[in-house]
């Protein structure tokens, strides 16, 4: 691909507003130019349309071109050349003429994302701006004192194509080592520190020695303390579950509050739908979006895809998406995980608020407005709001049946009441809405965290963050495949391992930063989480040989303080996480799921194969991202048909 | 950057002075408990002083925490000082007045009387609450009553499910109704049963027992029937106040229906520990004072008809 060159720039075929015109062009509204009248003279939209289009644009409080744009009615690169010849500029594509990126100056490259332009050129002392907004006030304060600054028109899609061109292997580098080189005690890129390392060898070591010189005492005080742990995590999770049985507990946003929010007062949003070979779910996170009940010229919808996903690539480009859905190619580098992902889309982000979606997700349509009024009523410590998960597949098997009681429990009930409390949430993975300049200043996602939500949601609180539970619902698919289930909860505890593991390389600063309730929650339900998956069959077998071999058999094997603490917490801790379960699911509504739950102990035992998983992987492999397959259940396909309905 | 401290914007529909109440009274409760469980930890210490000592700390912890409802009730402090002393007098006179070896009757009975009075108090709170929180804290409740007699989880729980009978439709029907309500009991009877196979002798000594018991109790005469259930008066006092002020609902239904099933399947043959009449008059006693605790009389007069019926409890309690 070769620029023009600056001979033939010189001859007049990029053309510029001398300075005065530039000048007029900011300073007062011109009535001759009117880009509504262009598009329909050009036949790309009706007249119908850009009546429409009008009275959107006085609704939602945007341009007309980015309403048009929102709207889909008009290819990107017709739209910009009709702005091109508006505002008398040269339109430049810079797929064919790229920017000259010795002009690129490093520290401008978030200017440069947020406000949509690229230095083009420099020829004969001119500088040549190339922007998909020559109208922009920004632009306008910026150059204004400056005489050697020409534009021309390029598609936003360009400018954020040829700055990822120029700028995407620093921006990689930037999602990868940001956080571990500027806050290296907060990412988990060290698994181990050296401290951590001590007590990891001494403490069995000390054990050892221990158990052979005083094997009962010493199997007696091991037993108690994890016995003692595990259930006050029990008790702590049911009290967490009573709290939550009060309807007025959490962020709840009437209808009413949402209908009250002026579409010309709402910022712009930016959403994240990190995708890593999901082709065939990718229509449901689309039309779902589309959807949304938010002005779509001010969503600024970023698909983030991985650089060899060709297939997603594709199918992207095939569902003929609107202005406001943009592909990020996210370059190949170590680690491949989803944090990384996002991180470099970060940089190409521009909204006011941020929020993640997964591919499979079906948000309600009012959970954007939900989120703005959420964030106003929470005030200015307020970082991010969390909404709930659910599934759409529920009644598929008995495994999304276990995983949507377990999800209802998750979000229903332990969020609403850690935030009520005010202790650190463990975000979940996807739904999440942060105030972007806040996400940036606590260093974003740690990429080599894997599940890097938890360890933002901590990460807000021992910087005094608030992070809200909001009462809206972001409906997924539950895994219903017990391989692809092992291989996703594996990573989870794995990440909740590395969690936990991060945020005690420095116990007493995590109890001043977080408080003594946000230090005991935080033992209690991400240690008593990885705790109780770990232990769960050091519980169970005891009860197992009780019901083989009769109590004789019992007492020879273990002493009775030992089974009695055992046998009780197996009992307490089933009996906890039952009924927990069916508050959940009255809570949720889910009457059908309601019996399910007497079940849970068997999925226990399945959390715990999964957290030996874990835990062997983090030895071995500890930044690998297990991936989740999605696409897999039954339901899906009635989803996407129904997606196909309602495009 | 925000820091800990912000102050939360006010999203609760909850006042804040309302909030402060309660905290103080959570740390109040959690400082009454803590004397209970010091006291019960030093059992071995104690040696024969233990049950004095462990009805003195009950006769505390129970007056406090009745002095606390009827506080956040809205009850003057003069008035909720001379109620908690008037309870706590009440057992003072009948611990003083019958045998050192009757105390641990007399606790046990306490121990029923609680879990009634908190199990009536959830279903006044049931009425004016909507939501699934008054049905998980009866569900609860409930599991915490294997450590009652029998007779008197067996009443609690059809009570309950009376009272929840309502929820049915919102929960999904009567199967996830009777699910949500009775598998935390279930679940412990089984625990109990399970740890006495194990033969796990500190748990074994809980009073309920699957075991047929051998004690037979004192039948119930219709013409000593305040000498044997001296809470009478009392009882009737606050069911007529309640009545007159027109603020019956169905803790007091459900009071009525404990007086009446209650000696009945308390005293039937054929159940497992059955109830003592002390157990009963605790437990009518104690149910009475949360009736009261629950909507306090706002004028004198019925005040000094439940402290004069409460006084004549008194002097009945001396047995």
């Amino acid at each position: 691909m070769s620029a023009p060159s600056p001979a033939r720039i010189v001859r007049g075929e990029i053309t510029s507003l001398v300075e005065d015109e530039r000048a007029a062009l900011y300073q007062q509204p011109q009535p001759r130019l009117q880009i509504g009248r262009l598009l329909v003279d050009a036949g790309l939209i009706s007249d119908t349309q850009l009546a429409e289009a009008l009275r959107k644009q006085i609704e939602w409080g945007s341009k007309l071109g980015d309403t048009i744009l929102g709207m889909g009615w008009v290819k990107p690169l017709d739209f910009y050349r009709v702005l091109a010849r508006q505002l008398s500029l040269d339109f430049v594509n810079l797929l064919h003429n790229p920017a000259d990126e010795s002009l690129f100056e490093k520290g401008e490259y978030a200017n440069y994302a947020q406000e949509l332009y690229l230095p083009w050129r420099r020829v004969d002392g001119i500088l040549w701006i190339a922007t998909a907004d020559p109208l922009a006030t920004a632009l306008a304060s910026r150059w204004a004192s400056r005489t050697d600054i020409r534009f021309v028109v390029t598609s936003k899609f360009d400018i954020i194509w040829d700055l990822q061109r120029v700028a995407g292997a620093q921006f990689s580098e930037e999602a990868v080592l940001s956080l571990a080189e500027l806050d290296p005690e907060h990412s988990a890129r060290t698994v181990v520190t050296p401290n951590q390392k001590w007590w990891l060898a001494g403490l069995p070591l000390l054990l050892l020695i221990s158990t052979c010189m005083f094997p009962l005492p010493t199997l007696i005080v091991l037993n108690t303390l994890i016995n003692g742990l595990l259930f006050c995590s029990f008790v702590f999770r049911t009290c967490l579950c009573w709290m939550s049985c009060d309807d007025n507990i959490g962020i709840a946003i009437q209808p009413e509050e949402v209908a009250a929010l002026h579409d010309a007062d709402l910022p712009l949003y930016t959403v994240l739908v990190p995708m890593y070979k999901e082709p065939t779910v990718l229509p449901i996170l689309v039309a779902a979006l589309r959807r949304m009940d938010y002005p779509k010229s001010k969503l600024d919808i970023k698909l983030v895809l991985e650089e060899d996903d060709h297939e997603t690539i594709d199918a992207a480009k095939l569902l003929g998406l609107p202005a406001n859905f943009e592909i990020v190619r996210v370059p190949q580098s170590l680690p491949r995980t989803k944090p990384k992902a996002c991180n470099y889309a970060l940089r190409l982000a521009r909204g006011k608020y941020l929020t993640i979606y997964d591919a499979e997700d079906k948000p309600e349509p009012d959970q954007l407005k939900k989120v703005v009024v959420a964030f106003r009523k929470l005030g200015d410590d307020a970082a991010c709001v969390q909404a709930h998960l659910n599934y759409f597949n529920a009644e598929e098997n008995w495994l999304t049946r276990m995983f949507t009681l377990e999800y209802s429990l998750w979000f229903d009930m332990f969020l609403p009441a850690l935030d009520e409390l005010r202790v650190p949430i463990p975000l979940g993975g996807t739904s999440n809405h942060f105030d972007l300049a806040k996400l940036r200043q606590v260093g974003a996602w740690d990429p080599f965290n894997v599940t890097e939500d938890a360890d933002l949601g901590l990460r807000f609180a021992a910087m005094g963050y608030h992070v809200g539970v909001v009462n809206s619902v972001t409906y997924e698919e539950a895994n219903s495949h017990l391989g692809n289930w092992i291989r996703q909860r594996s990573r989870w505890i794995k990440g909740y391992i590395q969690t936990w593991l991060v945020n005690m390389r420095h116990p007493v600063d995590l109890f001043r930063s977080v408080g003594w309730k946000g230090f005991c929650s935080f033992q209690l339900f991400v240690g008593g989480c990885i705790l109780s998956g770990l232990v769960y069959p050091f519980l169970v077998f005891p009860f197992i040989v009780w019901l083989l071999a009769g109590k004789n058999m019992m007492q020879a094997l273990f002493p009775g303080p030992v089974l009695m603490i055992s046998m009780a917490n197996l009992i307490v801790g089933n009996s906890c996480l039952i009924y927990i379960s069916m508050l959940a699911v009255a809570k949720r509504r889910h009457a059908a799921l309601l019996p399910y739950a007497l079940t849970v102990p068997g999925y226990w035992a399945l959390q715990s194969v999964a957290a030996y998983k874990g835990l062997w992987q983090l030895i071995t492999n500890p930044f690998y991202w297990e991936k989740t397959a999605h696409g897999i259940s039954k339901y899906t396909e009635a989803e996407l048909i129904h997606s196909a309905a309602s495009d | 950057m925000a820091s800990v401290s912000t102050p939360r914007p006010n999203l609760s529909i909850r006042p804040p002075a309302t909030r402060r109440i309660y905290r103080r009274q959570i740390v109040m409760v959690n400082a009454t408990l803590m004397l209970f469980v010091v006291a019960f930890s030093g059992r071995h210490a104690l040696g024969p002083y233990f049950d004095p000592v462990m009805s003195g700390v009950l006769i505390l912890v129970s007056s406090s925490l009745w002095y606390l409802h009827l506080q956040s009730a809205g009850m003057p402090v003069s008035w909720n000082v001379v109620f908690s002393a008037l309870l706590a007098g009440q057992s003072v006179v009948w611990i003083c007045s019958h045998p050192v070896a009757e105390i641990g009757d007399w606790q046990r009975a306490v121990g029923c009387a609680a879990f009634a009075y908190a199990m009536l108090w959830v279903f006044e709170v049931h009425e004016s609450e909507t939501g699934l929180r008054s049905l998980a804290t009866a569900a609860l409740l409930l599991s915490i009553g294997v450590l009652a007699k029998p007779p008197l989880l067996i009443c609690c729980a059809l009570l309950t499910v009376a009272v929840f009978f309502d929820e049915r439709q919102q929960r999904g029907g009567l199967l996830n109704s009777a699910l949500l309500l009775l598998t935390p009991v279930f679940l412990c009877t089984i625990g109990v049963i399970a740890l006495r196979a194990l033969a796990v002798e500190g748990l074994a000594r809980l009073d309920w027992t699957i075991d047929t018991n051998s004690f037979d109790p004192a039948p119930l005469h219709l013409y000593s029937l305040p000498w044997q259930m001296p809470a009478l008066p009392f009882c009737a006092a606050v069911l007529g106040i309640r009545l007159f002020s027109r603020k019956t609902g169905s803790a007091d239904l459900a009071f009525l229906l404990l007086l009446v099933v209650l000696p009945t399947l308390g005293m039937a043959p054929w159940m497992p520990r059955p109830m003592l009449p002390l157990d009963i008059t605790m437990t009518m006693k104690w149910g009475a004072a949360c009736l009261l605790a629950l909507d306090p009389p706002m004028s004198t007069f019925p005040r000094l008809v439940a402290l004069a019926s409460g006084s004549y409890t008194m002097y009945l309690c001396r047995g």
